[in-house]
């Protein structure tokens, strides 16, 4: 009994909560059970084995840039088959010129290009990697399911990763959840019919202080409420410009009382003073 | 009351009749601390065998259990401990892999280490103590017990792996006899690997063998590991089936009941099975195996290990064609009446028929013809039958020269080409017709970068080889010292060249075995090698069943005894040729035949076969023929004695004297050695080039249809099914 309210505890929001339930009376519950797609290649119109894949003139320099820094053996260019799944999923990122967006903070890198994260790799793709590794179909297959980075299904326009990670929970992931869940009618692993939206749920996504936070394709949208989460899923959807970062006009990771320690510079001693050494 | 007591006698004879090492299966008592106690010392090996130890090899000391051993350096700890005669227990490892090191339950503790280790994959170091049953082994293997069988389901009473499973031995030495797991179990989607694999994926323990296995033996990257964590699972990702030859060796690789045979689904257990040790014939490598039998049935076919042939695989057809026994067997003698349908007509009749007719005719009138899978004992007595009615016609399966055995068996033996620094096929697709030897090849080219050429048609050979060309004019240009796999050839040390029968058997056979004679010498190769791919092949050639000079051509004979042989075109007898079909299924043979005399299948007979590279071994009965079928030289040596020319010798030890003078070799059929050719009789075979010139035709392969390729395969439903999921191989 104990074991079972420690369960409920850890799953309190009550949709969650069914659903996992459910899935866990069905014994089939797994990791990918939440994430689009299980282990196994779906086959579809846009996702075929009779498919073939040509990288652009884009892929094909980044591709002879990742290829000069392995060895030029059969397991040297084994090694590239990350990189290459991600040039890939770069190359079908269609959406991210689209979005208009703005940093919260004026002074962070641009996103010049996409860096993959609204793209998916089709299988076709995975056998050209293959063929252009000089590795067999299977050894990318294994890459590819291994890290969910890697999208094996096509998504929608713009793909949600909700952080539900312990942080993010608490501070109310479920609700962000349900708000999306609610707003776009579409549930964790789904993607929208009008094909724009996919929402998956991931582990922890590194800005736990800004909890909670969904990334949309390459960016981080932070400090989120039910209320400014449907704003900003309504100007995604127009078209119009977004704040990328805190959503709730924070900067960076300040807490509420602003910079309280570290105010001025390091007094010294330096633990490199170089140009010290140098007179000595 | 009566029925319990029928049951329990039942349940003491079947548990009397289990062959599975005693000691495994005894339960460990439960101690204090509820977890098993386990014996002082591991179940011993039976007949271990020390590793022989190589040249130069370094040795050092470790111990093990306190006993103190040398060991070469650069052994693991676990074949430390096997060379003293300790089993490890073990799921992963298996000796012809690689090491995985993933299942956890080889632990053994060494001494000053804080935890146990994998003994698989750590290797041994000087002065090492090792203790395979401490306290901490104890604990650590039942540790991971219990997180195997957390996962694993319960299914073992509906599980065709029961009563052969690792897992289940395991357990009953390691294992808890209550869990502690409560949570729901996981469940995988089973995945169809084809018509030879049957999968239940939920059962896998995830020991990654049979990824090993198709990616390192079988040459098929096709398994792998998808997903990761509670999540992973092995399949192929696209949902194919596993295609390769040698496919079903992963149903016994397999510790669990994972991977199962699928043709042999629900159909019998572990411990129903008689054990038969034979050999298999359906190809010419004549690998070792174990035809399980029950009630008079033929259920199954699996390896047994023979370093010299097949290490302890076997291929998809020698495994799977049995259920080939069953069907479509001639079980009474027919003869064809005027109606032209053949009808069941008793022994002594069908004989007596026959011997009127051998009567009537004259020794330039009738012929015989060997089929694929033949043995030497009918082969001998239907030769000296031919003989005493005065023909010589009498047509082995592969005509090739008897003069010397060097000029026609595999020199270079099986295991022998692990030894070869450059190989060379001609006309072969060992593939197919030799499995178990492309295997050893693969091997080679995977460890140690054996360059392999080939001249004949481009075939997918599981590994990396240059394709000289398709035609004998890739021979000659290889007597050109400029060419680069000359070069390779003469470079060589101990070159081997392997020739198909197709390239020999062709019109242009003899100018094309000249050509590959002068490249043998030109490249400094002891001889070469022909690959055969019939069983009955070298063991007719042996005994000399070959047409004499004045033997009458096949178009000529009044009667013709085809023995076992299915593939003569009708076209090349006369019209009103009398035929007579001698063997165990009903296929083309019988069906042009006019008398058909029912004979014992190779599982249903003692009988000696020489496979390819020259090796004499004999298959053992396992059950009997069915119906009226009768064993092939009985029915030689009945009907001679019906003909009026009574063969000297009634039983089958008078036969073998028979045999042994006409080949001395066949005296011995241990199938342990090989009797060597000798440097002379090897350059002998090479001998003088012989006129004419090869045509430009491309060389074919002997098999058309590597699932179909003799009576037995052909009329296997599972056969037909391979080559409905797989294509023909050819």
């Amino acid at each position: 009994m104990l074991r079972r309210l420690a369960h409920s505890a850890v799953r309190l929001p009550a949709l969650a909560q069914q659903r996992t339930t459910l899935q866990w009376v069905a014994g089939i519950r797994t990791t990918s059970a939440r994430l689009a797609g299980g282990f196994i290649h779906v086959e579809s119109p846009e996702n075929s084995v009779h498919d073939t894949f040509t990288f652009d003139a884009e892929s094909e320099k980044e591709i002879a840039f990742t290829l000069a820094k392995y060895p030029d053996t059969k397991q040297g260019k084994q090694s590239a088959i990350m990189p290459l799944l991600w040039i890939v999923q770069q190359q079908l990122d269609k959406a991210h010129a689209t979005i208009k967006y703005k940093q919260a903070d004026e002074n962070a890198t641009p996103f010049p290009k996409s860096q993959g994260g609204g793209g998916w790799v089709p299988l076709a793709a995975m056998h050209a990697i293959a063929d252009r590794l000089g590795c067999s179909h299977m050894d990318v297959y294994e890459v590819a399911t291994f890290f969910t980075m890697y999208n094996r299904n096509k998504l929608g326009k713009f793909h949600i990763q909700l952080c539900a990670t312990t942080p993010c929970m608490v501070c109310g992931a479920y609700d962000i959840m349900h708000t999306i869940e609610s707003h776009l009618g579409i549930h964790v692993g789904e993607t929208s019919k009008c094909g724009t939206w996919t929402l998956t749920e991931v582990e922890c996504l590194g800005a736990c202080v800004n909890a909670p936070m969904i990334q949309i394709n390459d960016m981080f949208f932070e400090d989120l409420t039910p209320e400014n989460t449907v704003k900003l899923l309504d100007d995604l959807a127009a078209g119009r410009e977004v704040v990328v970062g805190p959503q709730n006009g924070r900067k960076h990771s300040l807490g509420p009382m602003g910079r309280t320690s570290l105010t001025e510079p390091p007094s010294g001693p330096y633990c490199r003073d170089l140009s010290s050494l140098k007179s000595s | 009351m009566k029925g319990a007591r029928i049951l329990k006698r039942a349940s003491r004879r079947l548990s009397s009749s289990l062959t599975v090492d005693k000691a495994t299966r005894a339960v460990a008592p439960i101690g204090a601390d509820g977890l098993a106690v386990l014996p002082h010392s591991l179940p011993v090996l039976n007949g271990a065998k020390l590793p022989a130890v190589r040249e130069g090899a370094q040795m050092i000391e470790v111990t093990v259990d306190g006993h103190a051993i040398q060991i070469e350096s650069g052994s693991s700890i676990l074949q430390a401990i096997e060379s003293v005669g300790i089993n490890v227990p073990r799921f992963c490892f298996h000796e012809r892999l690689s090491v995985a090191g993933n299942c956890r339950m080889c632990l053994v503790e060494i001494e000053k280490s804080p935890k146990p280790v994998a003994s698989c994959a750590m290797p041994t170091m000087p002065g090492m103590k090792i203790f395979t049953n401490s306290p901490m082994v104890k604990k650590a293997r039942e540790g991971v017990m219990e997180f195997l069988l957390a996962n694993h389901p319960l299914d073992c009473p509906i599980c065709d792996q029961g009563g052969e499973c690792d897992l289940q031995d395991q357990a009953m030495l390691f294992g808890s006899d209550r869990s502690r797991y409560y949570e729901v179990k996981r469940a995988v989607e089973d995945k169809n690997l084809g018509p030879l694999v049957k999968t239940v994926m939920t059962r896998c323990i995830h020991c990654t063998r049979c990824v090993r296995f198709s990616q390192e033996v079988a040459g098929v990257n096709m398994l792998g590991t998808v997903g990761r964590g509670n999540a992973m699972e092995i399949g192929t990702y696209v949902g194919m089936a596993l295609n390769s030859e040698m496919s079903g060796n992963v149903v016994d690789l397999c510790p669990v009941g994972a991977l199962t045979s699928k043709p042999n689904a629900f159909t019998a257990r572990a411990w129903e099975y008689r054990s038969t040790s034979s050999i298999d014939v359906l190809d010419g490598c004549c690998p070792s195996i174990k035809v399980d039998n029950r009630g008079g049935e033929v259920m199954r076919v699996q390896p047994r290990t023979n370093e010299d042939v097949n290490e302890e695989w076997i291929s998809d057809k020698t495994r799977y064609a049995v259920d080939g026994l069953k069907r479509q067997r001639l079980d009474v003698p027919l003869l064809r009446g005027a109606d032209g349908l053949l009808a069941p007509v008793d022994w002594k009749t069908a004989l007596q028929i026959l011997a009127d007719k051998l009567r009537a005719l004259r020794g330039d009138q009738i012929g015989a013809f060997a089929g694929p899978l033949v043995e030497v004992e009918a082969l001998v007595a239907l030769k000296d039958l031919f003989n005493s009615l005065g023909s010589t016609a009498t047509f082995p399966p592969t005509a090739l020269s008897a003069d010397l055995r060097a000029s026609y068996t595999l020199n270079s033996t099986i295991a022998g080409i692990e030894l070869c620094d450059a190989l060379l096929l001609v006309g072969t697709n060992p593939r197919t017709e030799a499995p178990l030897l492309n295997t050893r090849i693969r091997k080679m080219v995977r460890h140690y970068d054996l360059p392999v050429g080939l001249v004949g048609s481009a075939v997918d050979l599981t590994y990396e080889y240059s394709h000289l060309g398709t035609t004998a004019a890739a021979l000659s240009s290889l007597l050109t010292p400029s060419s680069p796999f000359a070069s390779v050839l003469s470079a060589a040390k101990n070159p081997a060249i392997v020739v198909g029968t197709a390239a020999l058997l062709r019109e242009d056979g003899g100018a094309i075995a000249s050509l590959v004679r002068q490249v043998a010498k030109a490249s400094g190769a002891k001889g070469f090698s022909v690959l055969h791919a019939a069983a009955a092949a070298v063991g007719a050639l042996d005994v000399g069943f070959v047409p004499g000079p004045s033997a009458a051509a096949p178009s000529r004979l009044k009667l013709a005894y085809l023995l076992g042989h299915d593939d003569l075109p009708a076209a090349s007898l006369p019209e009103d040729a009398f035929v007579v079909y001698q063997g165990h299924h009903g296929g083309a043979g019988a069906q042009m035949a006019d008398l058909v005399l029912p004979g014992a299948a190779y599982t249903e007979k003692s009988a000696t076969y020489v496979n390819t590279e020259g090796r004499v071994q004999r298959t053992a009965k396992a059950v009997d023929p069915p119906g009226a079928a009768r064993e092939d030289w009985k029915i030689v040596v009945g009907l001679a004695l019906l003909a009026g020319k009574p063969l000297p010798y009634e039983s089958l030890g008078a036969l073998r004297e028979r045999m042994a003078s006409l080949a001395p070799f066949l005296a011995a059929a241990d199938g342990e050695a090989v009797a060597p050719s000798s440097a002379e009789i090897a350059a002998a075979a090479l001998g003088a080039p012989s006129a004419g010139q090869p045509s430009d035709a491309p060389l074919g392969v002997a098999l058309s249809n590597f699932y179909m390729s003799d009576p037995v395969s052909k009329a296997s439903p599972t056969m037909a099914k391979c080559v409905q999921a797989f294509g023909t191989r050819a």
